[in-house]
C-alpha cells in the first residue's frame, strides 16, 4: 500500500499555478491547506520556510519537495503543484523548479516523516513517472498517476519478496 | 659497434613491445608493472629472448635512477592539502609500520626457512615497505575514486617508507656481516640522521628548484629536464652526506609541485612520460635479471611468505599504527590490503647479494616471488576491494582535458575541453548563451568540434551529443561546468543522489535548526554548533568527502570540501522505506 496515496486528496492537486517565486508558491500552498484541511496558512508558510533555510528542498530535474512539521496536525497531508512557469529554487542542478510536492507532517511523527520523504524522492526519480505527470492533461490525471504508481510499486515489492 | 647496436635494438624492442602491450593490460585489469616484469622474463635466459643477464650492479643503477624519478613524479603530483588528513597516519605507517611488519614477518620467516633469526629478519625487512611506483600507478589507474583519507595515506606512506626499509636492510646486513661492531644507539642515530638530512635537503632543494622554475625562461621541453636533473642532484648529494635520498627527492617534488607557475604544466606533461619510462625500464631490467625457474623452486614457501605478509603481518602493523587515528574499520582493512610491494623489495634484495651475505640468492628469489604474488593478488583487486570495503566515493565531474596557458608571470588562462553528454544540460543549446547561463561573464566558448572539425560559431550553432567544446573559464568553475556537460540522469534526480542523499544542506546552518525541522534528538551542547562542526566532532578527525554520520534515522554525508579542507556541502539521506516493508 502506498503511503502517498492516502495523504493526497484529489482537491490538493493543482496544475498551471501562476507563481513568480518560491515565496509565492509557499503562500499558495498555505492558502490551499487552510481551505482544504483547515491548517493555518501562516503556520504552513513558516514551517516550509524554516526548512528551506537549511538548504533547498529542490531535488533536480525541476522537482522540489518542500516539507515541514506542523504542531497539532493529526495526519500527514500533501499537495502537488505544477507551475505554469518554473521558479528559481537553488536546486543542486541549478534548474528552476516547476513541480512541487508539499508535505506536512504531525510534530511527533518523525519516523513517518522520513519514510514519506524517501518514498517521494524515489517516486520522482522514476523518469517515466516524471514524464507522466509533466504530460498529464489535468489535475485528475496527475492524481491518478500518484495513486496508481503506488500500487504498481507495491506489486513489484511483493513480487520481489 | 655491433654490440652497442645490439643493446640499443634490444632496448628499443623491449620498450616498444611494452608500450604496445600496455593497451592490453588496461583491458585485462592487470597491473602494468607486472607486464613489464613478464616481458623482461620472456626476453630473459629462460624465455624466448634467451638473453643471459646477471649484472646486479647495472640493475642497481637503473633501479635507483628509476625509483628516484618515480618518487619525484609522485611528489610533484601530491597536493599539499592532502597532507592535512594523511600526514600523521602515513608517517606512522612509514616508520613504525615498516618495523612492525618486518618483526612479525621476520619471526615467521625464521621459522619457515629454518635460518638464523637475523637472516629471517633481513628477508622480512626487504619486503617490508610498500612500493611507490606500484601504489601510485595502481591507485590512479584503478578507475575508482577512493576516499581522500585512504588514498593520501597510501600514497604518502608508499613515498615515505622506503628510507625505513632501506635502513633496516642496511642494519641487518651489517649485523650479519660484522656482528657486534655497533650498538643499538648507533643505529638509532643513523636512522634519525637519514630522516633529518633527507627532509632538510629535500625541502631546501625543492624550494630552490621551484624558485628557479618560476624565474627562468627556457624552451618548453627543458623545464622537466631541469627538474629531473636538479632532483637527481638532491637525491645523490643527500645519499652522499648520509641522508635518505629517496625521502629528499620525494619532498623536493612535493615542494615544486605545490608552487605552481608557468612551467609546472610542461613539467608534469614530460614527467608523465619519464615516470612511465622509469617504471618500464626498472621492471624490464628486474625481469631480465631473475631466473624464473629458481623462483619457482621456492614456490610453496614463497607463497606462504606472501600470504602471511598480506593476511597477518601487514594487517597487524596497519591496525597497530592506525589504532589512535580514528580510521573506520573498513578503511583500516583497505589500507592493509593495498600494501602493494613492487620494485623496492627486489632492489633491496640485491644489496645482500652484492655484499655476499649467506643465503642471499634465496632472499632475492623469495623477495621476487613475494612481489609477483602481491602485484597479482593485491594489484588486480585494488578496485574490487575498494568497492567491497566501501572506500570509494562517486567520481568528480571533470573536464576531459585541461590546458593552462600562462599569459603573464602570474596570469593564466584555463582552457578546458568538455564532451557534450546525452541528455545533458548543454545538449541543444547555443554555446554562448549556454556559457552565459552556466558560468556567467567570466567564461567564454573558444571552439566547438564535431567529428574532429571545428564548427563555425554563430547564433544558430547548437551543441550536439558528442561534440567537443573548448571553454576558457576560471579553474574553480571546472567542476560546475563539467556537471552541465554530464549525461542526463534518467532515474536519478541529481548527481549521485543515491550516494550522498537526495537533499543538500548548508554546512554552516545550526545543527539545532535541523533537529527542530525533523524532530531529531541531539547530544548535549550540539544544538548550537554549525552542522559542519557537529560532523567533525562526531567523526573525531578531519573530514573527507564521503564520511558519514547518523543522527537518528538520518544519514549525513560530507558532500563537498572547499579548497581549505572545510566542509561546505552536506548531503542528507532519508532511510528508504523498503527495508521496513521486508520486516
Amino acid at each position: 500500500m502506498s503511503l502517498i496515496a492516502d495523504l493526497l486528496p484529489a482537491a490538493n492537486v493543482v496544475v498551471d499555478l501562476e507563481a513568480s517565486s518560491k515565496k509565492r508558491v509557499f503562500e499558495q500552498a498555505g492558502l490551499l491547506f487552510e481551505n482544504n484541511q483547515g491548517i493555518s496558512r501562516s503556520e504552513v508558510f513558516d514551517s516550509l520556510f524554516a526548512r528551506e533555510r537549511l538548504g533547498s528542498t529542490g531535488l533536480g530535474q525541476g522537482i522540489a519537495i518542500p516539507h515541514g512539521r506542523i504542531k497539532g496536525l493529526q495526519e500527514a497531508a500533501g499537495a502537488f503543484f505544477r507551475l505554469a512557469t518554473p521558479v528559481q529554487f537553488d536546486a543542486p542542478d541549478g534548474r528552476p523548479v516547476d513541480m512541487l510536492f508539499v508535505l506536512l507532517v504531525p510534530e511527533q511523527a518523525n519516523e513517518q516523516h522520513l519514510q514519506l520523504l524517501s518514498e517521494l524522492a524515489q517516486r520522482f526519480s522514476d523518469a517515466d513517472f516524471r514524464e507522466r505527470i509533466t504530460k498529464a492533461a489535468d489535475a485528475e490525471a496527475i492524481h491518478t498517476a500518484f495513486v496508481s504508481w503506488g500500487s504498481d510499486a507495491s506489486d513489484q515489492r511483493r513480487a520481489a519478496v | 659497434m655491433s654490440f652497442i647496436n645490439g643493446v640499443l635494438l634490444l632496448g628499443g624492442v623491449l620498450l616498444f613491445v611494452s608500450v604496445l602491450a600496455s593497451t592490453l593490460t588496461a583491458r585485462l585489469g592487470l597491473p602494468l608493472l607486472l607486464l613489464f616484469l613478464v616481458v623482461g622474463m620472456l626476453a630473459g635466459e629462460e624465455g624466448v629472448g634467451g638473453i643471459v643477464f646477471h649484472d646486479f650492479s647495472t640493475t642497481m643503477l637503473v633501479a635507483q635512477l628509476a625509483l628516484a624519478v618515480i618518487l619525484l613524479d609522485g611528489g610533484l603530483r601530491t597536493r599539499a592539502s592532502t597532507l592535512r588528513v594523511a600526514f600523521k597516519p602515513a608517517a606512522t605507517l612509514a616508520t613504525l609500520g615498516v618495523v612492525a611488519t618486518a618483526l612479525v614477518l621476520g619471526v615467521f620467516a625464521t621459522w619457515l626457512f629454518g635460518v638464523d633469526w637475523r637472516i629471517g629478519l633481513l628477508l622480512a625487512a626487504i619486503v617490508g615497505s610498500t612500493d611507490a611506483a606500484a601504489v601510485f600507478s595502481l591507485l590512479r589507474n584503478s578507475g575508482v575514486r577512493l576516499n581522500d583519507r585512504v588514498k593520501s595515506t597510501l600514497e604518502i606512506e608508499s613515498g615515505a617508507n622506503d628510507p625505513m626499509a632501506i635502513l633496516m636492510v642496511t642494519v641487518m646486513v651489517q649485523m650479519i656481516m660484522n656482528p657486534g661492531e655497533r650498538d643499538g644507539w648507533a643505529y638509532g642515530v643513523m636512522l634519525l640522521q637519514q630522516l633529518a638530512f633527507g627532509a632538510l635537503t629535500g625541502l631546501l632543494g625543492g624550494w630552490i628548484l621551484a624558485a628557479l622554475l618560476a624565474r627562468l625562461r627556457l624552451a618548453e621541453g627543458l623545464y622537466a629536464l631541469l627538474i629531473v636533473s636538479g632532483g637527481l642532484m638532491v637525491f645523490a648529494a643527500t645519499n652522499m652526506i648520509g641522508g635518505s635520498g629517496f625521502l629528499a627527492i620525494y619532498l623536493a617534488g612535493l615542494m615544486i609541485g605545490n608552487r605552481r607557475c608557468h612551467a609546472t604544466e610542461h613539467v608534469l606533461r614530460v614527467m608523465d612520460g619519464l615516470a612511465w619510462l622509469s617504471q618500464a625500464g626498472m621492471f624490464l631490467a628486474l625481469g631480465l635479471l631473475v631466473t624464473p625457474s629458481h623462483v619457482f623452486d621456492h614456490a610453496p614457501r614463497a607463497l606462504a611468505m606472501a600470504f602471511f605478509l598480506m593476511l597477518v603481518a601487514r594487517p597487524a602493523a596497519v591496525w597497530l599504527c592506525l589504532l589512535k587515528q580514528r580510521f573506520a574499520p573498513n578503511e583500516v582493512a583497505y589500507i592493509s590490503w593495498v600494501g602493494l610491494r613492487g620494485a623496492v623489495p627486489i632492489v633491496l634484495a640485491i644489496y645482500p647479494l652484492m655484499m655476499g651475505v649467506p643465503h642471499s640468492l634465496l632472499l632475492f628469489e623469495v623477495a621476487f616471488a613475494v612481489v609477483i604474488v602481491s602485484l597479482l593478488v593485491q594489484g588486480s583487486t585494488v578496485p574490487v576491494a575498494a568497492r567491497l570495503l566501501k572506500v570509494v566515493v562517486p567520481p568528480r565531474n571533470e573536464p576531459v582535458d585541461r590546458v593552462e596557458v600562462w599569459v603573464g608571470r602570474n596570469e593564466t588562462l584555463d582552457l578546458m575541453e568538455y564532451r557534450v553528454g546525452h541528455l545533458s544540460r548543454a545538449e541543444g543549446m547555443q554555446p554562448d548563451s549556454f556559457v552565459e547561463r552556466e558560468a556567467g561573464p567570466e567564461a567564454r566558448c573558444a571552439a566547438v568540434l564535431r567529428h574532429g572539425k571545428a564548427v563555425p560559431l554563430n547564433r544558430a550553432t547548437r551543441m550536439r551529443e558528442g561534440d567537443a567544446v573548448w571553454l576558457i573559464a576560471p579553474d574553480e568553475m571546472a567542476e560546475r561546468l563539467a556537471e552541465a556537460f554530464a549525461p542526463g540522469r534518467e532515474n536519478e534526480l541529481s548527481a549521485n543522489a543515491g550516494f550522498f542523499g537526495e537533499f543538500t544542506v548548508a554546512a554552516d546552518c545550526p545543527a539545532g535548526d535541523l533537529a527542530t525541522a525533523y524532530g531529531l534528538a541531539l547530544e548535549d551542547g550540539e544544538a548550537a554548533l554549525p552542522l559542519a562542526s557537529l560532523l567533525i566532532r562526531r567523526l573525531g578527525r578531519h573530514a573527507v568527502e564521503g564520511d558519514r554520520v547518523s543522527i537518528g534515522a538520518f544519514e549525513l554525508t560530507v558532500r563537498h570540501l572547499n579548497s581549505r579542507g572545510e566542509i561546505d556541502k552536506i548531503g542528507l539521506k532519508c532511510p528508504t522505506a523498503l527495508p521496513m516493508l521486508r520486516l
